[in-house]
């Protein structure tokens, strides 16, 4: 399993011509980077106010509040968590790029 | 000198000459090893020589020398060569007595060729290698008494050199050839490029590049060097022809072999280190080819290492960066995404793999559904969530890997059937749908599925999940119909992923598939919910008569209604579909069967707008009442056990014992059924007291509720006699639920309905018939 979804996340990153072992690293390193960017990017577009209120909610870990929470105040939230990975991707690519 | 450098001269000796080219043209003299002096140049070994020294009147046709049998040389190559003419140089001048032209400008290059011989060596007398050898042979020279042992060894060659020289002919003859060609066609730049020739000081009489044979086919890599040196046979290359390589295989002046006959650069596999060998290709364009190669991946391993390190340094630094950027949002924020971090660097390897597969990275393999999943991801926020998911996916993919695991049923079982991979990207979504239980996450996996032809089989088991928060089926993530499609929101990480936005799915109809207990308008219902949760407006086109039309515009009030009305074809002007017929049956729906709209908003169940006339209908009567807005729960017949849970009964009067014990058997009520009947959520009056036969919401499956066992089971008998293709369901003694058909004349219970559960886990059995259930009263 991990070998495919290496193959894929990597060739997406553009780092298939890595070695195997520092792909997997990588990827796991990106990973990090693009969970926090997509939180940031839902964060962003809260009012001061809400985002604590978000914050608690998360820490609660209760996804069903949560989800509630986002659908009332960031109706869009999936699709701004969407680009904040993607221009996160692109960034990486860019930066792999020659 | 080992082998293995005496193999890598050439390549170096090229690499000198091109540097030497690069700082200003250093020539080949300057370059030329360093000869002993010890050993006068007119010792130099040449093949076939004789001892004396060449005059006019002695001049005697080599040994070695044998051009169509006349033993005559040529004058010019006496002037050149004196008595040491070379056999080849007598073999190409014969092919080209007849062309004066290009026989002079050979005799040139021989010339320049002897002449710059002569020049390097005035100053190098002898190479090392020569010297040794030289006084090898001297010594062996001395210590015989024998005069001159070369030439009667010369002699004794000559015989054995006869099929040689016929070789020697045809290769003069190609080699001629190649002159000819040479003459109306310059060499491709790759030849000059490799030609050695460059290290021969060009004549002063051509100062202009002119073809050498020689070179150019020594120019020629791609062949064996011993087929190249056997232009002069093993043990008769002159030197300097191959320029200062090695002479192994070189005859002494006196003729004797100085080393094992065998090609100058002919290449074993002793003299390939061991860390370049490959196969068996002992060209000097293999070789060449394989250092190279050597050397590049070399180079490149060391590009990679540096990128891989500058990857993770900006990583880490793009990780800072965001953290910094956390703080601009508040204390709570900031603490919540370094948590995030935390939590997620503690994670394992594959765990983290798993949530990069499901953040969306790798949008290649995965599609437009990872960009929806991303945003499960952000709709439960908490890593723990994520690591849950995590867990769960290794727990698919070991699940998955089993293709053979007698638990895979349903979806599972055809997953297993898949290659390999999809059944690993399988696992990562399924994984994703089943922690997430939610209904976008599904959707997801819908999607995906779908583009990996799996619709059915998703559907199927979205159909028998049993979670509340699932669906029958969904499409929203691609189901918005009548939005055009540059306005259909395309997931903007596969959007940032030029390809996958070239493959991402078309659009699609929300389709709903048929469940047990499900009816036409249960369906229809839940198609509008997918229209309304997807958001789907209706194109500005749209028929005020079609069925989506229709839908669209119903609420939640009115949508029982709208579905009734459309399922019993009511309204004047709309398709019709022949759901329901004249006579109070409806078509029957078969199992696994889809209902979905079409471009022009009809509804279609398995393809079709209107039901066949042949299609097999279930005996039901027509309820015109709209269906109430409460749904029957979901259930699923998935297996039946040995029916040996009740016996079988004859439906005469003789067997009223027999009809006894099936009532004893059969269904029991719920202790908690005190009331004499009970009014469900479909508005219908449910007797507690009375034996009646039910109709589930959508007439699809019968129940016998009410009554004593007895009751019931003449309850069951009656109705079966009448439609023996019906199954009615009941309760066993323990409550739960049984069916009961008529088979070959006789009241047949089945085993205990199991639901099929989620993913093939937590299956159960079914409880009896509820009142809840009961949407139509049928007798």
């Amino acid at each position: 399993m991990q070998d495919e979804l290496t193959t894929a996340i990597a060739a997406n990153l553009g780092i298939a011509d890595f070695p195997i072992v520092e792909q997997r690293k990588l990827i796991a390193q990106f990973g990090g980077v693009a969970l926090k960017a997509a939180t940031l990017s839902v964060v962003e577009k809260l009012t001061e106010e809400k985002r604590g209120e978000f914050a608690k909610l998360a820490e609660e870990g209760d996804a069903q509040k949560l989800k509630a929470f986002l659908d009332r105040e960031v109706p869009d939230h999936e699709e701004v968590a969407k680009a904040a990975v993607a221009a996160e991707v692109e960034q990486f690519k860019a930066f792999q790029a020659p | 000198m080992a082998k293995s450098e005496r193999l890598l001269r050439p390549q170096q000796t090229e690499e000198d000459d091109a540097s030497a080219a690069s700082e200003g043209g250093l020539s080949l003299v300057e370059e030329a090893p360093v000869q002993s002096e010890e050993v006068p140049p007119t010792v130099e070994p040449v093949i076939g020589s004789l001892p004396q020294e060449p005059t006019p009147a002695n001049v005697a046709v080599p040994p070695t020398i044998s051009v169509d049998g006349s033993k005559v040389v040529p004058p010019e190559l006496v002037k050149i060569f004196g008595n040491k003419v070379p056999p080849g140089a007598l073999e190409v001048l014969n092919i080209l007595k007849e062309d004066t032209k290009k026989r002079e400008r050979y005799v040139a290059q021989l010339a320049a060729r002897e002449e710059e011989k002569k020049r390097i060596g005035s100053k190098n007398p002898v190479k090392p290698i020569k010297k040794k050898r030289d006084k090898k042979t001297q010594g062996a020279a001395a210590e015989s008494s024998e005069p001159a042992p070369e030439i009667p060894r010369a002699t004794q060659k000559l015989e054995d050199k006869e099929q040689k020289a016929i070789d020697r002919r045809i290769k003069a003859a190609h080699a001629a050839e190649k002159l000819n060609r040479a003459e109306d066609k310059p060499l491709p730049a790759v030849f000059h490029s490799n030609r050695r020739p460059k290290k021969t000081v060009p004549s002063p009489e051509s100062t202009k590049p002119e073809p050498d044979i020689e070179s150019d086919i020594e120019s020629d890599l791609t062949r064996p060097l011993e087929e190249i040196f056997d232009f002069y046979p093993p043990g008769e290359v002159p030197p300097g022809v191959w320029d200062e390589g090695d002479s192994s295989g070189v005859t002494s002046v006196a003729g004797a072999p100085l080393a094992a006959e065998g090609s100058l650069f002919k290449l074993s596999s002793e003299d390939i280190p061991t860390y370049i060998q490959v196969g068996n290709e002992d060209t000097r364009k293999g070789f060449q080819d394989r250092l190279r190669a050597l050397i590049e991946g070399a180079k490149e391993k060391l590009g990679t290492g540096e990128r891989v390190e500058r990857t993770k340094s900006y990583l880490k630094e793009r990780s800072k960066s965001l953290q910094e950027k956390a703080k601009e949002y508040g204390s709570d924020p900031e603490k919540l995404v370094r948590d995030l971090g935390k939590t997620y660097n503690k994670l394992s390897l594959k765990k983290k793999l798993a949530i990069g597969a499901g953040l969306g990275i790798g949008a290649a393999a995965f599609s437009g559904v990872s960009t929806l999943i991303a945003g499960v991801f952000i709709t439960g926020l908490v890593v723990q969530r994520a690591a849950g998911m995590a867990s769960k996916f290794l727990e698919m993919e070991k699940k998955l890997e089993d293709a053979a695991n007698p638990e895979a049923q349903g979806f599972l079982a055809k997953i297993a059937e898949r290659p390999k991979e999809q059944r690993k990207i399988a696992a990562a979504i399924m994984a994703v749908g089943y922690t997430a239980v939610v209904s976008s996450a599904i959707a997801g996996a819908v999607e995906i599925a779908s583009e990996f032809s799996w619709d059915e089989a998703v559907h199927e088991w979205l159909g028998r999940m049993s979670a509340p928060e699932a669906p029958v089926s969904v499409r929203e993530a691609v189901g918005k119909i009548g939005a055009p499609a540059a306005e259909v929101a395309q997931p903007a990480a596969a959007a940032a992923a030029g390809e996958v936005v070239a493959s991402a799915p078309a659009l699609e109809m929300p389709t709903v598939e048929s469940s047990a207990g499900h009816g036409y308008e249960y369906m229809m219902k839940q198609l509008w919910g997918q229209l309304h949760e997807g958001g789907v407006s209706l194109p500005a086109n749209a028929d005020p008569n079609s069925d989506l039309y229709k839908l669209i515009h119903a609420d939640e009030k009115s949508i029982d209604t709208v579905v009734h009305r459309i399922a019993a074809d009511m309204d004047e002007g709309a398709v019709k579909h022949g759901f329901f017929n004249p006579d109070g049956t409806s078509v029957r729906i078969s199992e696994g069967a889809h209902m979905t709209l079409d471009t022009e908003g009809n509804i279609r169940l398995d393809g079709v707008v209107h039901a066949p006339a042949d299609a097999p209908v279930t005996p039901m009567p027509h309820v015109e009442a709209p269906t109430p807005a409460v749904e029957a729960p979901s259930m699923s017949i998935e297996e039946v056990a040995p029916q040996d849970v009740v016996p079988t009964v004859d439906l005469t009067p003789e067997q009223d014992i027999a009809a006894q014990r099936l009532a004893e058997a059969a269904p029991v009520q719920a202790a908690a059924e005190q009331a004499e009947s009970i009014v469900n959520a479909f508005g219908l009056e449910v007797l507690t007291t009375e034996p009646h036969i039910y109709a589930a919401a959508g007439a699809l499956q019968l129940f016998v509720y009410g009554g004593s066992p007895v009751e019931r089971a003449d309850a069951v008998r009656t109705y079966l006699a009448e439609h023996p293709d019906a199954t009615i369901y009941g309760a066993d003694g323990d409550g739960l639920r049984i069916p009961w058909n008529l088979v070959d004349g006789k009241v047949v219970p089945g085993a205990r309905v199991q639901t099929q559960g989620l993913l093939g886990f937590f299956k159960s059995f079914m409880k009896a018939p509820s009142p809840e259930e009961f949407a139509k009263i049928i007798k």
